[in-house]
């Protein structure tokens, strides 16, 4: 009878200890928009139409230094960053760094109201964008990315955090390095 | 002793039927929905089962933040470009990761999530069904006179008389 007892406490000491270890080494289900999946993968290809009527394909850009900016008319953090990319491409005219922007949830005719009123030169992508901001992993914008010359996702910053003219430059001229 | 063989018959059928029932309305629990499905259907299935990555607790189905939204609109055209659900469901697992599907895995050691509580109940109603079992027999062998006790009552009755 004892024995019963104790062999009936051990299974149920099992099968709490089971659950125990299951929840302990799951996954933790995210929250908010914090997603690095992609870093270091190749870069998905990005191609479609730009705002200018000129056809884009990230492929064409191979062998550059490739800044993905993922925005949208209606995001405040969007409007903040901008003129940081605006000095960014400034700054590289021709030098083999890029800057190619992607519209996320928003409409073909607010981006072309929101580069008509912040200013900005790069190609930047606004008819049926879904898809590659999926490709990505986008959870919100601001979200950008950095990809190097062979191709790879290599750094990505989430919000406006981070994303200034010298901070690009800088992580560039470090990856460049090696560092 | 006939109407106890009668009664213990028909207890066994009960729980034969009881079990009949069970296992009966699982199968068109399971199978009742399974006909043709619109791509609509599909999509509101598909979306409710993965998560919003930008949310907390919520599908893509439930929220209206744009993620959400754009997730839907890429369900639906990768529905109508004929990928089956697995293929779309895998798209989201290896952009945001195996926590973008709401469900756990069916497989591997996250299975055990399925499997751990029907094993577990499986065993709590055998524990119990061996219990009963266990407990009518000690009640019979209680209400049955033993042979102390015929000689005891023969005792009594030879006394009396």
């Amino acid at each position: 009878m004892k024995n019963r007892s104790a062999i009936a406490a051990g299974l149920v000491a099992v099968v709490i200890a089971v659950f125990i270890v299951l929840l302990a080494t799951s996954e933790t289900q995210q929250t908010g928009s914090v997603n690095y999946e992609i870093l270091g993968d190749v870069a998905p290809q990005i191609a479609g139409p730009t705002i200018d009527g000129d056809q884009y394909s990230l492929l064409d850009e191979r062998g550059d230094w490739v800044v993905v900016n993922f925005f949208a008319s209606w995001c405040v953090g969007c409007r903040v960053e901008h003129p940081e990319l605006v000095e960014f491409t400034r700054r590289h005219q021709g030098d083999g760094v890029q800057l190619v922007a992607v519209m996320f949830g928003d409409t073909e005719t607010n981006a072309r109201e929101f580069f008509n009123e912040l200013g900005g030169d790069w190609p930047a992508l606004v008819q049926e964008t879904s898809r590659i901001a999926i490709d990505y992993g986008v959870t919100a914008v601001p979200e950008t990315l950095l990809i190097s010359p062979s191709g790879r996702v290599v750094y990505k910053w989430i919000g406006t955090r981070g994303v200034t003219a010298d901070n690009i430059d800088a992580l560039i001229t470090q990856l460049e390095g090696g560092g | 002793m006939a109407i106890h063989g009668f009664k213990a018959q028909w207890r066994w059928l009960s729980w034969v039927l009881i079990a009949i029932i069970g296992v009966a309305a699982l199968i068109v629990g399971a199978a009742g929905d399974s006909g043709p499905q619109s791509d609509g259907e599909r999509m509101s299935q598909l979306a409710s089962t993965i998560r919003c990555p930008q949310c907390r607790g919520q599908s893509v189905a439930e929220s209206n933040v744009a993620i959400a939204r754009e997730i839907r609109g890429d369900i639906r055209a990768r529905i109508s470009e004929g990928e089956t659900d697995d293929e779309i469901r895998q798209v989201y697992i290896e952009r945001y990761g195996r926590s973008i599907v709401l469900n756990p895995d069916s497989g591997g050691f996250t299975g055990l999530v399925w499997i751990v509580p029907v094993v577990a109940a499986g065993m709590a109603t055998a524990a119990v069904a061996l219990a009963f079992r266990r407990w009518r027999v000690q009640a019979d062998s209680l209400h049955a006179a033993t042979e102390e006790d015929r000689e005891l009552v023969a005792e009594l009755r030879r006394d009396r008389s």
